[in-house]
Order: C-alpha cells, then structure tokens, then sequence
C-alpha cells in the first residue's frame, strides 16, 4: 500500500491528538493539573527553535501579534481546564469528546465578533454536539 | 435525567466548559489575529502566550505538590506530542493534502483517545454516552467541512 506524504501527516497528526487526550490523564492521575500544565508548556517549548519566525516578526501589525498572543493565553487556560476536569475525576474518553465540541461557541459568536453568518451544516453540528454535551453528561 | 443533574454537580463538567469557552477564545482571536500571519510564526506566537500562565502557576506554588517523574514525564510528552500533532497538521497542508479531508480525517481524534482509554485506562461508557461521542464525532466533522 503505498501513503501518500499528506496521507500520512495526517494520519500522525490524528494519532498525536488522540494519544494527548490519554496522557492528559495518565499525567493529572499523578501530578496536580496545575504541575502538568507547566511541563506540557515546557514540552511546547521545545519545539520553538524549529518555529523561530526571526526577524519576519517585525512585519506583522502589533494588533495581529497581540491578538495570536492572546490565542495562546485562551489556549493555556483552556489546557488548564481540560487537565483540571481530568484530575477531578473525568473520564479521558467523556471529557475529550465533550471539549472538542468548542466550535459551537466559536458558530455562535462568528456572526457577533466577525460577522460570518452559520451555514446549514454548522447548524446541524450545533444541534449534533449540544445533544453529545447532553447525552456525554447522562 | 437524575445521572445528567448529578453530572452537573461534579466540577469536572465545569472544567470543561471551562474548556470549551478557552478554546473558543483561542479560536476566535487566532481567526482575527492570523490574517496576516502564517501558520508557523502564528503557532510561535501562541505558544509564547502560554508562557504567562505558566509563569503565574509557578510564582504561586501551584505547581508544587507531588512530584511523580512518570507524572512530569507524561506532562511533558503531552506538550511534545500535541506540538508533534500541529507541525504534522501543517506539514498535510504543505504536502498537498485537501483541505476539508484533512481538517475531517484529523477531527476524529476524540475516537482514538477513547479506543486509547477504554483498553488502557479501563474506563466504561454508557451506552447513552457512547451515542454522544459519536454525536460530538459527528459534529466536529460537520464544523471541519
């Protein structure tokens, strides 16, 4: 069988992000959610020097810079949460699913903040990801 | 009904809605912000942004508390491989990859944690929450087309 090269990128990036969810709870089952965030932020960090834009930083607006900046901030605490909701007891296979869902607060704010309007499959991926909010919780 | 109010008192669920509304945040302002920023300057960026956070939990001895190196280990190779996991996302796009088959393929990853965490970390599901990861499935993909 022959993988194509984004076949197979792909295909890692999915197991990556699977094999995250697990650690995710294999770690807060032995440090504290807060200790594990730290080491995971550590464990980005080591990837940096690969990422390391240089001087091309420079050319971005400071508006745009702060903006992505404060993506990240959101991204910690919401990495914060997720291992917080592990270490008080929520299943790895319950809590990840249930997280995943975040795009339904990005549909409904878009026509708010970016005045996108909510097509009809986003719809439908509304109603599908409120209902596994509900039975993920039953 | 009565397990779903029960749900409603365990602070892990409010975790994650923590989580979600974090994540929101980052996918909104990444949307704004990334308009003139490419992937990999942009994933620079935002992991720069986290650093705050972790500076404050330092400063504030919430990261104290047992200290398991297998814990810490696990902690790290969680960052390593979700950095792992964007850089491979990325390098799909660079490489030719379609776009929606990618975005598609990769939002499936609540399956791979969950047939990850039912042979490994022994847990059970509900026949009722089984139905809801395959909802949530389902609704990541109608979000990734």
């Amino acid at each position: 069988m022959h993988l194509t090269a984004w076949l197979m990128f792909t295909i890692l990036a999915l197991i990556c992000f699977g094999v995250v969810g697990l650690l995710q709870k294999l770690s807060t089952d032995l440090v504290s959610a807060e200790l594990a965030l730290v080491w995971l932020i550590v464990g980005f960090l080591l990837l940096q020097p690969f990422l390391y834009p240089g001087r091309a930083l420079l050319h971005y607006s400071s508006r745009n810079i702060a903006m992505v900046f404060a993506a990240g901030v959101c991204n910690a605490l919401g990495s914060w949460a997720i291992l917080a909701a592990m270490k008080c007891g929520g299943k790895a296979s319950v809590v990840v699913p249930l997280t995943a869902v975040y795009p339904i607060v990005v549909c409904l704010l878009a026509p708010l903040l970016l005045h996108e309007h909510i097509s009809a499959l986003q719809g439908i991926g509304i109603v599908c990801g409120l209902s596994a909010i509900f039975l993920l919780a039953s | 009904m009565l397990e779903l109010f029960r749900t409603l008192n365990q602070r892990w669920f409010w975790y994650s809605v923590l989580t979600i509304l974090g994540w929101a945040g980052w996918a909104l302002l990444l949307k704004i912000g990334s308009e003139e920023i490419p992937s990999e300057p942009s994933l620079f960026l935002q992991t720069t942004g986290m650093i705050p956070l972790a500076l404050i939990l330092v400063a504030a001895g919430s990261s104290r508390g047992t200290q398991s190196k297998l814990g810490v280990l696990y902690s790290l190779l969680n960052g390593i491989i979700t950095g792992i996991g964007i850089l491979c996302l990325l390098a799909a796009y660079r490489s030719g990859g379609n776009t929606s088959v990618v975005a598609v393929t990769t939002s499936l990853y609540p399956l791979v944690t969950f047939a990850l965490a039912v042979p490994l970390l022994h847990e059970k599901l509900t026949k009722l929450q089984i139905c809801g990861l395959l909802l949530a499935t389902v609704s990541i993909v109608l979000f990734s087309l």
